[in-house]
């Protein structure tokens, strides 16, 4: 067949271009290698095969293809045929010609194609004896696939067996090549055929999950090796049939009730109830292709919900017509898919699917294959086979490949390396037989119900895991182990505190005076005492004392809002409450033991212990936790728990009588448990450390100390200086994730343990010694002793190693239950399936998985509780707390991480009706805020005019000049006699335009900017030139006019609404003549705006940032948008509604700007009266349907000499930027800014033109191309139309508006609204912190807001919180501008610390959403830069910078050495 | 991933085992050892408030019978 072999060569097929493309991405990758190595046994005749091969090449062009193209347009060219030699490597010499050729045969395998040098076939001949070969074909994925294998294989074989018998060639000749369907595609797939495909696909992948994440054993990387393991999965014939039999039933084939079951095993590993799997087709559904070699499998998205607990049968049934619905519209390529959905591309995972299913085919070869159409190689007279398996190299996760054989069903799970382990895969493996066999005996069978462990693993985690049993002394109590230590060691050191301490005799003593005393009030066993004092002596005296009484203490922290402590105290029912101060909290008929008042009454009560003490089944104590529904819940811990946790953790933990441990945590949390009843248990020193310590202070109260053990949650051991403590020798952490680098660092020399465990299961669960360096999230670990921890899935079942289930713990350590909540307590304590006759287990509501050594690693939560900072905290109770406000009608709160990494609560509130503004009060407010904006923008460019050094006539901004530019050719091509010029500023404009007008009145607001241009070299005694100072809302009073032009560029973007805006229009269209032009120069495209901002925050991200956030900031940012934004098509109707318009155009802001915040913007030309001589295009093409490719527009402009257009031309620049704001917005979650832009770079261009390359092609033909916003396109696309060639440049162009059918956008945002609800809603956000203040612990209360009209809702029905706001603004700022360069830097440090714009200098630090750590940072800085020191406390009590600085002062410490400061 | 004693709309029994504690528990599930159903099979709000009436006193069966009782 005679093909064309042009110069330029062919286009490439869509498969073709992804591979040539990953090709420039990563070149000279061997991902795309398709190996094939055939044992020859037998004499083998060389030159028949050469033959056969040259044959084979020469019929096929694919195999004489190479792929050329530097840039964007990559083309295949064919090379003309030639002998294709095959010089025999001889390997008969070496010591294992076997194992030398599977070293060839491995290299080989992996060597790189050169895609544009080609050939992209290889064939080497190994010889390893005489009779004894080994063919080596090794092709390049896009010239071949599974099935053009066979074809090879097929005609090899033909043609060597006609050959050898001296025979021709018997094949008939091809009639079409691989190329002529890569053209024949390409044309084939436009218009009707496409749509009606893309339709398909879009709506059946519309909202698709992004990725499906199997749990792996290692973190992704982010570029994939692309290397594979893989297990075999063999399906006896038996059940094979069964299969197929279960499948006929009901409609189905084999294939879909595979896939089907694959689905179930997927979802029960992944949690995913709608997931997608890709499954390769082979692409030539027409009978002239099924001849030839080429890359023509095409990769199809099957995607099936899982949702609703389906049984098999039901699952089958979406499965099949989810098959059925896809084969129909195979032939749209996937390549063309994956640019149609814009999915999140990051290297790091196959966009679209993650795991492959593919059917039929015998082996895999590495290759997007299908059907079974792969025969081997046979050549006659010699014996051929296989030799040794290929090296494998997958995209996907995982993959299965499965044929049928004689045996039932044989093929592999093919898995990255760089992922799982083989052992991982074995099981995903183990588990996909297993389901497989459940179906078949139940096709009724629910997903849920399916089971994926087998007996000996279930007895693994079952049992083996937990046999955690240790001797602990049976009803020894705490009390009775300190009583050891007060008879043992009466001198030693029980308790100390800021200097003072008590031996063990005197802490006896004291308590048990203190324990009489409350013998003398009723206290015993099961009877509870508040304890409401301050950190101290007195604090452990008392504690101590209730245990000794028999009774059970209550925690109340003093610093606690009085209306929370006195909830506790009256829910819990406590008849007695020790305090030393009149402050503290009440409840009717509390006795309360004040300790200052009754010292004396105390100190004449006997120092002999009470006579009987409590027993281990009594409660031990009782601590709050924050509740789901706003109640804080007591959680009742009995002497039984405690002496297990204490009994079977001293020892592990090394805690001996030469320990002094440090009580770091508030006596309200748990873990100050452990850190007072493991010293009094052991004769060790409690060292109380003072409230809130961080930083260097708990540094030196460590040292000071000489403190050997303490437990801190991360965030607060984050903020120790790097010092050296060497008594510390046991250091526990927990609470919350640690950092592997800080666990790193404080794990060398010394033993540090990551502990896990609720105050439900006696503060410790589960240990982990991090005995060697970490370098991830270190696990929580294995069960303490007595202690059971059970993963289980939703119906209650272990999950298997690796996949995320619920953490429930049991055995010594479950707490009796909540205090006078039954009902609550029968729900979170639980019946334990697998545990002893009548055993409970605490469900955490927490999420882990088993590691395969049987430990555990902490995935985060399953509901609604978070941890800040270790503190658990019910997002519910934060929301009942604020619910009460008034103005509140709705709220929801979530835990969100900010842009600095931070993690705090925000509320978001439906306002009640009550709140906000009346209508008409409204629109005032919005006037004044308006008149507000004018003025600040007045304000701002006066300071800048003012600062500015003096002129010196030069251009201050290239970028803006070449935007002039344009502006100047429309401008001089009108020669008018008068131009007015509103918003001059520095001149870059008028110094351009003056030379065209014969008068001409510049003016700007701001009289310095006047003031500078009447000394501008440039202008400066210019004839004709009036400077005026003068707004654009006074244009009809401005000198000069009427005018035969009236530029107002950079202005109307700064008016604070689009009403704003017409009204300065229209002012501007009375003040000009006919025949004149208005231009509305440099303003926003509203479609545009996220897109903007999503660029620019995403340009000043830190690397290590949530893409969420940046997202989240994004949009904020749009909606809060200062400046005006209109949408382009808006203007269109200005030419019907207003009288004098006569045309309107609406040119975006294009070359030479190709970045920067002039690419979103446009000029608006206004055409007042009759236009001169527009131009009407005499034809419009639409892009992509009708034209695509500069090519298109090449021979357009040869064959069309007069003005013509193009309709909905893709911009580049735009369309990168959209597709940037979609993966932002779409991005997986926990990805960071760094992974992102990787992705984005990897990317490269995209699809769409640049005005430079169509401005350029007109040029070459002699004419001039102009583009158009007016369709009003939400993508930025243009219309561009070429004028004739006798057409006058500058005339007006007769553009498209929008297209009607649709409907409108709006048409602005609104600046001054804006700036007028965040001045309302700062009021109120205000207000509710206060609020809250008043009725939760500091370290609840949100510190950032937001307003919503609607709780967004999930598909259930519940509050969606992952889709709720972020914090809008975390307060208002003062504004309070600092005053002298103390205030100045400290404004700006705080402000750093704080992420914020700025900060005022009479600014609280705690209410611009700062806390301790925050302080911490905020504190070194300051000391690097004023060298000065400033405890946190002092701080706390001045947390301005304003007061800062006085401190300052005080200390003596000068200004900053540099005015930018030493301090990043 | 759900926890099933959440499931607002589930089939829900009470289980009480020998030391007369109480577990919620879902009808789907086999009743482990040691543990007896006292209620149910029922809407999930019933069975919470046959727990809320019948469990008057959380200590254990062996404190109960001797209130106050140390030794």
């Amino acid at each position: 067949m005679d093909t064309p072999l042009s110069d330029e060569g062919l286009a490439l097929s869509f498969a073709q271009q992804r591979l040539w493309f990953m090709d420039q991405l990563v070149p000279g990758n061997p991902f795309y290698n398709v190996p094939s190595a055939h044992r020859l046994v037998g004499p083998l005749d060389v030159r028949a095969l050469e033959r056969a091969l040259t044959e084979v090449v020469a019929r096929h062009e694919t195999l004489r293809t190479r792929l050329v193209g530097s840039s964007d347009t990559p083309r295949q060219v064919v090379d003309p045929p030639s002998v294709v030699k095959l010089p025999p490597v001889d390997l008969e010499a070496e010591a294992d010609p076997v194992a030398a050729a599977g070293e060839l045969t491995a290299r080989e395998a992996l060597a790189p194609f050169d895609l544009s040098a080609g050939p992209l076939l290889r064939a080497r001949l190994l010889r390893l004896a005489a009779d004894d070969h080994v063919l080596l074909v090794t092709m390049h994925h896009s010239v071949t696939d599974a099935w053009s294998l066979g074809v090879f294989n097929g005609e090899l074989g033909v043609l060597y067996d006609a050959f050898t018998a001296g025979r021709a060639s018997p094949l008939p000749p091809l009639e079409i090549q691989y190329a002529d369907f890569a053209e024949w595609q390409r044309d084939w797939l436009t218009g009707d055929v496409l749509r009606k495909r893309l339709d398909y696909w879009r709506a059946r992948l519309a909202d698709m999950p992004t990725a499906l994440e199997l749990p792996a054993d290692r973190p992704r990387p982010l570029v994939p090796s692309y290397a594979a393991g893989s297990v075999p999965v063999r399906v006896p014939a038996a059940l094979t049939e069964r299969l197929r039999a279960l499948g006929t039933e009901r409609g189905a084939t084999l294939f879909m009730t595979l896939l089907a079951a694959f689905d179930a095993l997927l979802s029960r590993y992944t949690g995913a109830l709608d997931l997608a799997v890709g499954v390769p087709v082979a692409g030539r559904n027409r009978a002239e292709l099924e001849g030839l070699i080429g890359f023509f499998v095409n990769n199809l998205v099957l995607r099936v919900s899982l949702s609703g607990d389906p049984t098999f049968a039901e699952l089958l049934e979406r499965t099949r017509e989810a098959a059925l619905g896809a084969f129909d519209h195979e032939d749209l390529p996937f390549e063309r898919l994956v640019e149609e959905l814009h999915p999140l591309r990051d290297l790091s995972r196959n966009p679209l699917v993650q795991v492959g299913f593919q059917f039929g085919q015998q082996q895999h070869t590495g290759m997007e294959g299908a059907d079974g159409a792969a025969r081997s190689l046979a050549l006659r007279g010699v014996e051929s086979g296989t030799f040794q398996g290929e090296d494998a190299t997958t995209r996907l996760d995982v993959e299965w490949n499965c044929a049928e054989s004689a045996d039932g069903l044989t093929g592999s799970l093919v898995y990255a390396t760089d992922l799982f382990d083989r052992s991982t895969a074995e099981r995903l493996a183990a588990g996909l037989t297993r389901v497989l066999a459940q179906v078949a005996d139940d096709p009724g069978v629910r997903l849920s119900e399916l089971s994926l462990l087998d007996a000996r693993e279930w007895h693994r985690q079952v049992v083996e895991w937990n046999d955690t049993a240790v001797d602990v002394p049976a009803g020894v109590t705490v009390a009775a182990l300190f009583d050891g230590w007060v008879r043992r060691t009466p001198e030693a050191t029980a308790v100390s505190f800021g200097g003072a301490s008590l031996t063990y005799r005197a802490l006896d003593a004291r308590a048990n005076r203190l324990a009489h005393h409350l013998r003398a009030l009723g206290v015993g066993p099961e009877v509870l005492v508040g304890v409401c004092l301050e950190r101290g002596l007195d604090l452990a005296v008392s504690l101590l004392a209730v245990v000794r009484a028999g009774g059970a203490y209550l925690p109340l922290d003093p610093d606690y809002p009085r209306e929370r402590l006195e909830f506790m105290l009256a829910d819990s029912g406590a008849p007695v409450l020790i305090t030393d101060t009149a402050e503290a909290p009440a409840a009717p008929g509390v006795r309360t033991v004040r300790l200052d008042a009754e010292r004396e009454a105390v100190a004449a009560r006997p120092a002999v212990p009470p006579e009987s003490g409590p027993t281990a089944a009594h409660t031990a104590y009782v601590i709050y936790t924050s509740g789901s529904t706003g109640r804080p819940k007591g959680v009742e811990v009995t002497h039984a728990n405690l002496a297990n946790m204490v009994g079977t953790q001293r020892g592990p933990l090394g805690v001996g009588t030469d320990s002094v441990i440090m009580q770091y945590a508030s006596v309200c949390f748990d873990a100050s448990v452990m850190d007072m009843w493991f010293s009094w248990s052991s004769g060790a020193e409690l060292l109380i450390a003072p409230g809130g310590l961080l930083g260097a202070e708990l540094a030196e109260e460590l040292r000071r100390g000489r403190v050997t053990q303490v437990l801190l949650v991360p965030s607060v051991l984050a903020t120790l200086p790097p010092v050296a403590l060497p008594a510390l020798r046991t250091l526990l952490i927990g609470g919350e994730a640690a950092d592997p680098e800080l666990v790193n660092r404080w794990s060398a020399g010394r033993r540090l343990f990551n502990l896990f465990g609720p105050t439900e299961a006696t503060v410790n669960a589960t240990a982990y010694h991090c005995a060697e360096p970490v370098d991830r999230v270190p696990p929580i670990g294995r069960p303490i002793g007595n202690a059971t921890v059970r993963l289980l899935d939703a119906r209650l079942r272990p999950v298997p190693v690796g996949v995320a289930g619920e953490i429930y713990v049991g055995g010594a350590g479950v707490a009796r239950g909540y205090r006078g909540r039954p009902g609550l307590t029968a729900s979170r304590f639980v019946a334990d399936p697998y545990g002893g006759p009548g055993a409970r287990l605490y469900r955490t509501g927490d999420r882990g998985r088993h590691l395969q050594d049987g430990t555990v690693e902490f995935l985060g939560r399953l509901d609604d509780q978070v941890k800040l900072r270790g503190l658990r905290i019910e997002l519910g109770e934060v929301e009942a707390a604020l619910a009460r406000h008034p103005a509140v009608r709705q709220v929801a709160v979530t835990a969100r991480e900010d842009a600095d990494g931070e993690r705090r609560l925000v509320g978001c509130v439906v306002p009640a009706g009550t709140w906000g503004r009346a209508p008409g009060d409204r629109d005032a407010a919005d006037e004044a805020a308006a008149a507000a904006l004018l003025d600040e923008w007045r304000a701002s460019f006066e300071r800048a005019h003012r600062a500015a050094p003096p002129p010196t006539g030069a251009p201050a901004d290239p970028d803006r000049d070449a935007c002039a530019a344009t502006v100047e050719a429309r401008i001089a091509a009108l020669r008018p006699a008068r131009l007015l010029e509103v918003g001059c500023g520095d001149g870059a404009l008028t110094r351009r335009l003056v030379a065209h007008a014969e008068r001409y009145t510049a003016c700007d607001v701001s009289a310095a900017a006047i003031d500078r241009l009447r000394f501008d070299p440039g202008l400066a005694g210019r004839a004709g030139l009036t400077l005026a100072v003068g707004s654009a809302e006074e244009i009809e009073r401005l000198p000069g006019g009427p005018f035969d032009a009236v530029v107002l560029d950079g202005v109307p973007r700064r008016l604070p609404s689009l009403a704003h805006l017409e009204r300065v229009a229209r002012k501007a269209v009375e003040a000009t003549v006919d025949g004149g032009l208005v231009v509305l120069g440099d303003l926003d495209s509203l479609p545009l705006l996220p897109a903007r901002h999503a660029a620019d925050r995403l340009a000043s991200a830190d690397p290590g940032t949530e893409v969420a956030a940046v997202a989240r900031q994004a949009r904020l940012a749009s909606a809060g948008e200062r400046q005006l934004a209109v949408w382009p098509g808006h203007f269109a109707a200005l030419a019907h509604a207003w009288e004098r318009v006569g045309a309107v155009e609406v040119v975006p802001r294009t070359s030479p700007v190709e970045d920067g915040a002039r690419a979103f913007r446009m000029d608006v030309l206004l055409w007042v009266g009759e236009p001169p001589a527009t131009v009407v295009p005499a034809r419009w093409w639409e892009w992509g349907t009708e034209v695509e490719g500069l090519d298109a527009v090449r021979a357009l402009l040869a064959r069309e000499p007069g003005a013509f257009g193009l309709r909905g031309v893709p911009d580049i620049e735009a369309r990168g930027r959209s597709r940037l704001a979609a993966r932002l917005g779409g991005a997986v979650a926990g990805t960071r800014v760094a992974a992102l832009r990787e992705a984005l770079a990897a990317e490269g261009a995209g699809a769409g033109v640049s005005a430079a390359r169509l401005k350029a092609l007109a040029e070459e033909s002699g004419r001039h191309c102009r583009f158009s916003w007016l369709a009003g396109d939400p993508h930025g696309d243009w219309d561009v139309v070429f004028l004739g060639a006798g057409d006058p440049a500058h005339a007006p162009v007769r553009f498209p508006g929008p297209d009607g059918s649709a409907s409108a956008p709006p048409p602005a945002n609104d600046p001054a609204r804006a700036r007028r609800d965040s001045a309302d809603r700062a009021r109120l956000f205000a207000e509710l912190r206060e609020f809250a203040r008043e009725r939760l612990p500091e370290y609840m209360v949100p510190t950032g807001f937001a307003l919503l009209e609607a709780l967004p809702l999930s598909p259930s029905g519940k509050v969606d919180r992952r889709a709720l706001p972020d914090a809008e603004h975390r307060t208002s700022s003062s504004g309070r501008a600092p005053v002298g360069a103390e205030e100045e830097a400290l404004c700006r440090l705080a402000a750093e610390v704080l992420g914020r714009e700025r900060v005022g200098a009479d600014d609280n630090f705690f209410d611009l959403g700062g806390h301790s750590m925050l302080a911490i940072r905020l504190l070194n800085r300051v000391r690097s830069a004023f060298g000065a020191e400033i405890s946190l406390r002092e701080f706390f009590t001045g947390p301005t910078p304003a007061d800062l600085a006085a401190r300052l002062r005080g200390s003596g410490a000068g200004a900053p050495a540099t005015t930018d400061g030493g301090f990043r | 991933m759900s926890n099933p004693f959440d499931d607002v709309d589930g089939v829900f029994r009470v289980l009480r085992n020998e030391a007369g504690q109480y577990s919620l528990w879902p009808d789907f599930a086999e009743v482990p050892a040691g543990w007896t159903s006292v209620h149910g099979p029922a809407a999930r709000a019933a069975c919470l408030e046959y727990v809320e009436s019948d469990w008057t006193d959380q200590r254990p069966a062996g404190l109960v019978r001797a209130p106050g009782a140390g030794d």
